[in-house]
């Protein structure tokens, strides 16, 4: 009897932990109605992303998710590689086997559109009536204008976050003060400057490069200092630009380029570099300068403060031209992202009635400032003038952000979701004063946007044409490199050569019939 | 007396006439063997013949969400794809590239197992035997990527011990694996390094069971250790090295996609871009599903080709073959 009831014992103990600290689920749904499981895969999604270090801890969307609409978010895959990613899912979508919701970038979106495996937007406009709301009449034909796939529709729930300019030159103070330099505002003066710093420390490689491929990083640090425009007329010459790399600007640029690397400016081996190479140069202080974003000045601070203890990065408010005569350009502010959660045809039934509705909640005022700042008196507190104040602790636009040890980190608050609230952009705009600087400067504009549509037939024969691109790319690699040098005539002849044999003609025409039909021309 | 001349008649009939009897008495009598191969038919069955009716997506407009079925033909009756791919510009670039980099695999480096095995097969001491072996072995085991990561450290242009080597002569870095030149001897001689070891097992193997007392007798008669290998061990290996001489002919049209795709870069794409990669970047990256099908069907027929053809031209002069 004793022994039996011991067991007795013992198996309702069992039973009481099993359902409660081995119990997964977290807290009952919403009205007791059943969880439903819903397939994500994502590029770093606020809906599953897990936040701070410890990777096993869930994100504040997925566990609000699951207690407050019932929805389990099953991750099947987090990368950080786009390109992986990205071909991961055209491998899925021919197994027929992908996710319910894809959260990735929405230029992808098209393809997939066409393949009839997304569902578009205009359908659930009435169930998600605040969608609507976030943007006003200007904003939701851009957005078209932009974002629309060839049937016209939208097939992202893009987010209403404007995209302001986000990147600017930042370089290490404390080494331009005691070499007498300044930050430069032209290409000529940032080759001068380079020189400077290599000829001070002819063991630096001056001019940074951070991540995987960076060779191609550094075209797109110089694009708006060469006001080099692609597929559209381009406001300096009235010609139009199908393929940008067959123009005189271009031919600058790689000037330029072959002129960097041939001073010993960038590292020898950017082309074949992977990230840990590149930053091992800025670990060991040996970049002065880079193109970047803001709170990219602290952390090559901290990565180079164990070498140069008293070092000092900061973010310049000029940005650098090579035609100082003209307006140097920097990135048009867009009402949108580029990164947006989408829905597949697999997504039926409860389950999307379910997602819907946390969509449409996220484009509240309360959702999205939830998304953007957390909630009131845990993260943030509104002052007396009615202008939020972040705690300290998750002030992530705060001067010393992305310290590799920050706390802030464990609770990261700085992924809108859907929508911006209105709050937390003014807060945004005023914790971080570069874009306004950079927008107000007289001597900059935004570059101009257009956004030309193919036609399937158009697409069809541009993607046929696609070996163009492989040469763009070779030529440009030994441009830069110092295989050819583009200053001889000789050498840009056998470029241009080469690429009219791979199809330059036929691209730039069907480009050119695109942006006229789209712009009425 | 008519009963017996029957009796005796069929007796006497020619086997081959009761074919399907005899093919039932076969069956019956070999039942526990077919049992023993039944398992590894039916796995090929369903993993390798059953799949082949997916081929048929490379005469079809396939795309995402639709099932085999419910695809669209192709237009030109279903060869609008392998048309398309004879119209690339670049296809005799690939297809050379292909079989020129199976051709110098061939020339150069298959023979490297043949020769490691021939000399550890002369060592005399097993510890040092094994311990070469084990060497030699391991870097096969590296992960591919591993091996890539490795590979470009080694010939980075500012810090590899390449490099750094070549510097001590005077001569100005090389950046190794930018250059399209010397793409197919990287990837030849780095093949080299990690499979060497691991392909001469198979010849090991193969000497393990040569008689000794050939070699007594060979030694008897006077010969050294070059004459054995060149008199007794190559040739009891010959019917093993063309058999997989044959195997390896019918991967002319095959290459290495995934190391070449870690290594190369648009700056080496003349010699290093394959049919292999191409099918990678239009099937998976700009997911043309039913042309990289198409592509992948031709480079399979060629290859079968290559495999009959090879079969066939062995069995006419060594009368060796693997069929």
């Amino acid at each position: 009897m004793k022994l039996l009831g011991k067991c007795l014992f013992l198996f309702s103990a069992l039973l009481i932990l099993q359902g409660t600290v081995f119990a997964t689920g977290g807290a009952e749904p919403p009205g007791g109605q059943e969880l439903v499981t819903i397939s994500i895969m994502s590029h770093g999604s606020y809906l599953v992303l897990p936040y701070g270090p410890e990777k096993n801890k869930e994100g504040r969307w997925k566990v609000r998710a699951r207690e407050e609409f019932g929805i389990d978010f099953d991750l099947w895959d987090w990368t950080g590689d786009e390109n992986a990613m990205f071909e991961k899912l055209n491998l899925l979508f021919a197994t027929g086997d992908y996710p319910e919701v894809i959260d990735f970038r929405v230029r992808y979106y098209n393809d997939w559109a066409r393949q009839g495996v997304l569902l578009n937007i205009e359908q659930f406009l009435d169930k998600v009536p605040n969608y609507r709301k976030i943007w006003t009449d200007e904003e939701w034909d851009l957005l078209y204008r932009a974002r629309a796939a060839d049937d016209g529709n939208l097939y992202a729930w893009e987010g209403n976050w404007p995209a302001a300019p986000a990147r600017f030159w930042i370089y290490r103070k404390t080494a331009f003060d005691k070499m007498g330099l300044e930050c430069p505002t032209t290409t000529d003066q940032l080759l001068q400057v380079l020189k400077v710093i290599k000829k001070e420390n002819p063991d630096s490689l001056p001019f940074g490069t951070r991540g995987k491929g960076e060779a191609s990083y550094i075209y797109g640090y110089f694009t708006f200092p060469f006001r080099i425009m692609g597929n559209c007329y381009d406001p300096d010459t009235g010609d139009f630009v199908g393929v940008e790399q067959a123009t005189d600007k271009y031919r600058d640029m790689m000037k330029y380029f072959n002129t960097m690397y041939a001073e010993g400016y960038i590292d020898p081996a950017i082309a074949t570099n992977k990230r840990p190479q590149n930053e091992a140069n800025f670990a060991n202080a040996k970049t002065y300068i880079w193109f970047s974003w803001p709170n990219r000045a602290n952390w090559a601070e901290e990565l180079q403060k164990k070498v140069v203890p008293d070092v000092k990065w900061v973010v310049s408010e000029k940005l650098i031209t090579a035609y100082p005569d003209k307006k140097c350009y920097y990135q048009a502010r867009l009402p949108f992202d580029g990164f947006a959660v989408t829905l597949t045809d697999k997504l039926k039934g409860e389950k999307l009635d379910r997602m819907l509705k946390l969509i449409d909640y996220q484009c509240t005022e309360e959702g999205a400032r939830w998304s953007g700042l957390g909630a009131e008196g845990v993260h943030y507190s509104i002052d007396d003038k009615g202008v939020i104040q972040p705690f300290e602790k998750y002030n992530i636009w705060g001067p010393d952000y992305d310290n590799l040890n920050d706390p802030r980190k464990q609770d990261q608050i700085d992924h809108a979701a859907v929508a911006q609230s209105k709050a937390f952009f003014a807060w945004f705009m005023r914790e971080n004063p570069y874009p306004k600087i950079i927008m107000e400067d007289p001597a900059n504009e935004p570059q101009p946007l257009f956004f030309p549509r193919l036609t399937e037939e158009e697409g069809k024969k541009l993607a046929d044409l696609s070996i163009i691109w492989d040469k763009t790319t070779e030529w440009y690699l030994k441009f830069l490199l110092g295989m050819e040098d583009p200053n001889d005539d000789a050498v840009w002849s056998e470029y241009l050569g080469e690429l009219k044999k791979a199809g330059l003609d036929e691209v730039v025409q069907i480009r050119k019939t695109a942006f006229d039909r789209t712009y009425g021309k | 007396m008519k009963n017996m001349a029957k009796e005796i008649a069929l007796k006497n009939k020619p086997q081959q006439d009761n074919w399907v009897i005899n093919t039932l008495h076969g069956i019956r009598k070999t039942r526990y063997l077919q049992l023993l191969v039944l398992p590894g038919l039916i796995f090929f069955l369903i993993f390798h013949y059953v799949p082949m009716y997916g081929a048929i997506i490379a005469f079809k407009n396939f795309r995402g969400g639709m099932t085999l079925g419910g695809a669209p033909w192709a237009e030109n009756f279903g060869f609008e794809h392998f048309i398309r791919f004879f119209k690339y510009p670049d296809v005799w670039k690939i297809i050379r590239n292909t079989l020129l980099l199976n051709l110098y695999g061939i020339v150069f480096s298959f023979w490297v197992p043949i020769m490691i095995a021939l000399f550890i097969n002369e060592l005399n001491s097993v510890l040092y035997k094994k311990s070469i072996q084990t060497i030699i072995f391991l870097p096969h085991f590296i992960a591919l990527p591993a091996m890539v990561g490795i590979l470009f450290l080694i010939l980075s242009p500012t810090d590899g011990m390449v490099n750094q080597i070549l510097a001590v002569f005077g001569i100005k870095p090389i950046y190794f694996m930018l250059k399209s030149e010397w793409f197919r001897p990287v990837y030849i001689t780095s093949g080299i390094w990690q499979g060497a070891g691991w392909g001469c097992i198979i010849y090991l193997a193969a000497l393990s069971r040569v008689d000794p007392e050939l070699y007594e007798s060979a030694i008897m008669d006077g010969a050294n250790r070059i004459r054995q290998m060149w008199h007794i061990s190559l040739p009891s290996i010959m019917p093993t090295i063309i058999i997989l001489l044959i195997l390896r002919m019918g991967r002319m049209m095959a290459s290495g996609t995934g190391k070449i795709l870690l290594m190369y870069s648009p700056l080496t794409y003349e010699t290093a871009d394959v049919i292999g990669t191409y099918l990678f970047r239009r099937g998976i990256i700009y997911a043309e599903y039913s042309y990289a099908a198409a592509v992948g069907l031709i480079n399979s027929v060629i290859n079968a080709l290559f495999l009959v053809g090879a079969n066939w031209l062995s069995k006419r002069t060594t009368k060796e073959s693997l069929w």
